[in-house]
């Protein structure tokens, strides 16, 4: 499923929604990593909230599956631009994800 | 190993908790699946609604609509306004976002996070997740929805959380079935509502399918939808789910206390009347008077200060009232005073868990102690999935559990086919059994009544005229002639012979005895003229022997003197002495 692309010059960050030492958390935080390093990415502003602590992000970003990735963005109604479900272990998907997101290259 | 029973937490849908004994797992999930439009959501809110109205609190979860539409799609319930309290009912929107890839598996341990800080924070008892399935499809994988099934029911465990999970059972929709599959099994309590078409009226029926560790109501039944919200008509209404027959002391009461028909005549018949408590089935073909004694037996129950409920289906209230005035029965008066509420119903207008359901409701409100039934052969036009005489049979139950004696008309056998199953399946609940009918014989119509039964009376088993006149109902007995009776004009006229004749007779007798009599009294007269002739007879014979001693002694006394006078001292010596002749 997918929905309006996230464009690059809105100011997107990543938030990953977590939920303590739960297996697919700790896998999902893992692969972000990976994935930030091999998209090149690794510069890009992020945030790992965990939910089992804070569960408030959950209500506002409406994102109650985790783990979740999500593009974020500050300004307008609805602050997320795109969510992606799930331990991150379709690679391809999160790299897609992850490069929609990507912050527009300064001309 | 000690088991415990398992806690139950009542929803406060009457019907629902009597379906489930007591209410739904009070630390567990219910799963409440059915076609789309049926009433899952509603029935799910008016739990929330329905704990909040009694100081409690719930949250609602929406991953199908918004709060705000959730929340406007209720609003014309009665319940709803329990739902804007913001102290005591949350709403979350979860709508899963149109821009949302799945890249991996994931669970819902982040709904749970919240889920639990919120319901430590409100003290939430119900918790609603409504429309799940809108979030696990995007899984795809079925072990994994499982698997947060069996996750969201352990956590309601360890939370003490009364967990509600609605989802859409839509068997067209390939990929939501293949999601869902399985999750009937995982769960130990599951609710089912479907919609299907009858007459082109939606139909909607519930089901515990199943609720593991308690007694439940398994049969389906019929739901609807009101003003209240969801409403289980046959669980709210079962007297036998609340009677412990063990018990004799929780039993209804059997009375022996008769209740008048408003017809003297027939009061007779039946020994005093009907049993209270009881049902009498008035049967007959069209035009019998079904309704005019169905009537009666109102106009009495409110004559005695009682509350009687009319309910018609084929007639419109203003009619009865009109057609009851024209042979001398008041309802209107009765109507004013508060003691007689006749209300007209359009039999295929409704479902028939609808009209039942308005009469329970009649029934509870207005408390009445005669419910009339006209016709309620009626019933049969009215629209359901099943069976009509359930609902009847239900009706019936109610009644009699609260000592309502309950008057049914219905046409006759003869018909047609479906009234005649009616009547054949009515007249084995009825106690009291009058059949009404036509006799034609001299060229005219005349209505009869008889007692086909009347338990725990000793009835007649006669044939009684019934006559309509503007004094109301009478009942007469018919005219034995030869092998038949005689009704109408042919009885009355057989009743003027008879009295003409007997005038005759009457009038023979009277001559005869007068001219008895007559001579009786020339007999005494002639009997007092020869009493009287025998005293003339006697007096003068007593004069005739006075008058023959006096002359004896006359001729004594002469012979005497003569004798003296021929003596031959002349009858000196006499003279001298005794016996001289002076």
């Amino acid at each position: 499923m997918s929905g309006p692309t996230p464009t690059p010059d809105r100011g997107l960050r990543l938030v990953l929604l977590a939920t303590g030492d739960a297996p697919r958390s700790v896998r999902a935080r893992g692969r972000l990593v990976e994935a930030l390093e091999r998209a090149d990415l690794e510069g890009v502003e992020r945030e790992e909230v965990d939910l089992t602590l804070d569960p408030a992000p959950a209500v506002r970003y409406r994102v109650f599956a985790t783990p979740a990735l999500l593009w974020v963005r500050d300004d307008g109604d609805d602050p997320v631009a795109a969510v992606l479900y799930g331990d991150l272990g379709d690679e391809e998907a999160l790299l897609r994800f992850l490069s929609d997101g990507r912050p527009a290259p300064v001309p | 190993m000690t088991t415990t029973a398992i806690r139950k937490r009542p929803t406060g849908i009457a019907g629902l908790d009597a379906a489930c004994h007591g209410g739904l797992p009070a630390n567990g999930a219910t799963l409440i699946t059915g076609t789309p439009g049926t009433g899952k959501t509603v029935m799910a809110l008016q739990i929330v609604a329905n704990a909040v109205r009694d100081g409690g609190a719930g949250i609602v979860v929406t991953f199908e609509e918004s709060p705000d539409r959730m929340l406007r799609h209720v609003a014309s319930f009665e319940f709803a306004e329990h739902l804007h309290d913001p102290d005591r009912v949350l709403a979350i929107d979860a709508r899963p976002r149109d821009a949302t890839t799945v890249g991996g598996t994931f669970d819902l341990e982040g709904l749970l996070a919240v889920l639990s800080e919120r319901r430590e924070r409100m003290d939430a008892g119900w918790i609603v997740l409504d429309g799940l399935d809108q979030l696990l499809v995007l899984h795809g994988d079925r072990r994994q929805v499982l698997a947060h099934l069996k996750r969201l029911d352990a956590w309601a465990e360890r939370h003490d959380a009364s967990l509600l999970i609605t989802a859409k059972r839509e068997p067209e929709d390939p990929e939501v079935a293949a999601a869902l599959r399985g999750t009937e099994h995982l769960l130990s309590t599951l609710l089912t509502v479907v919609g299907t078409l009858v007459e082109r009226r939606l139909n909607r029926r519930f089901r515990v399918v199943k609720y593991r560790g308690s007694a439940h109501v398994a049969d389906e039944l019929p739901m609807m939808l009101t003003g209240e919200g969801v409403v289980l008509p046959y669980g709210l209404a079962d007297p036998a789910a609340t009677v412990d027959v063990a018990d004799r002391a929780s039993l209804p009461t059997v009375s022996d206390d008769r209740v008048g028909t408003g017809v003297p005549q027939l009061d007779d018949v039946l020994g005093g009347g009907p049993y209270r408590g009881t049902t009498t089935l008035i049967s007959g073909a069209p035009g019998t008077s079904k309704t005019t004694l169905a009537a009666s037996f109102a106009a009495a129950a409110a004559a005695r200060g009682e509350r009687a409920l009319y309910v018609s289906f084929d007639e419109r209230a203003t009619g009865v009232i009109r057609n009851a005035a024209s042979v001398g029965i008041d309802l209107d008066a009765p109507i004013r005073n508060g003691r007689l509420r006749v209300r007209s119903r359009t039999a295929w207008s409704g479902l028939v868990e609808e009209h039942f359901l308005a009469i329970a409701h009649e029934l509870s409100e207005f408390a009445p102690s005669l419910l009339v039934i006209d016709p309620v052969s009626a019933l049969l036009k009215a629209a359901s999935a099943e069976s009509a005489y359930l609902s009847v049979e239900r009706l019936l139950a109610i009644a009699r559990a609260r000592g309502v004696t309950t008057v049914l008309t219905s046409l006759g056998a003869n018909e047609n086919p479906e009234v005649e199953s009616t009547l054949s399946h009515t007249s084995t609940l009825a106690d009291t059994w009058i059949s009404l009918a036509y006799r034609v014989q001299g060229g005219e119509r005349n209505r009869a009544l008889s007692v086909v039964k009347s338990r725990g009376t000793a009835h007649s088993n006669q044939v009684r005229e019934l006559i309509l006149s503007d004094r109301g109902i009478e009942l007469t007995d018919v005219y034995p002639f030869g092998s038949e009776v005689l009704f109408g004009t042919a009885r009355l006229q057989k009743v003027r012979e008879q009295e003409a004749a007997s005038r005759v007779e009457t009038a023979a007798h009277e001559r005869r005895r007068s001219e008895l009599e007559e001579r009786l009294d020339h007999a005494a007269a002639r009997r007092a003229e020869a009493q009287r002739e025998e005293d003339r007879i006697r007096a003068a014979l007593e004069r005739e022997r006075t008058d023959a001693r006096a002359e004896e002694r006359d001729r004594g006394a002469h012979a005497t003197r003569v004798h003296a006078r021929r003596a031959p001292d002349g009858g000196r010596r006499r003279s001298d002495g005794e016996g001289a002749d002076r």
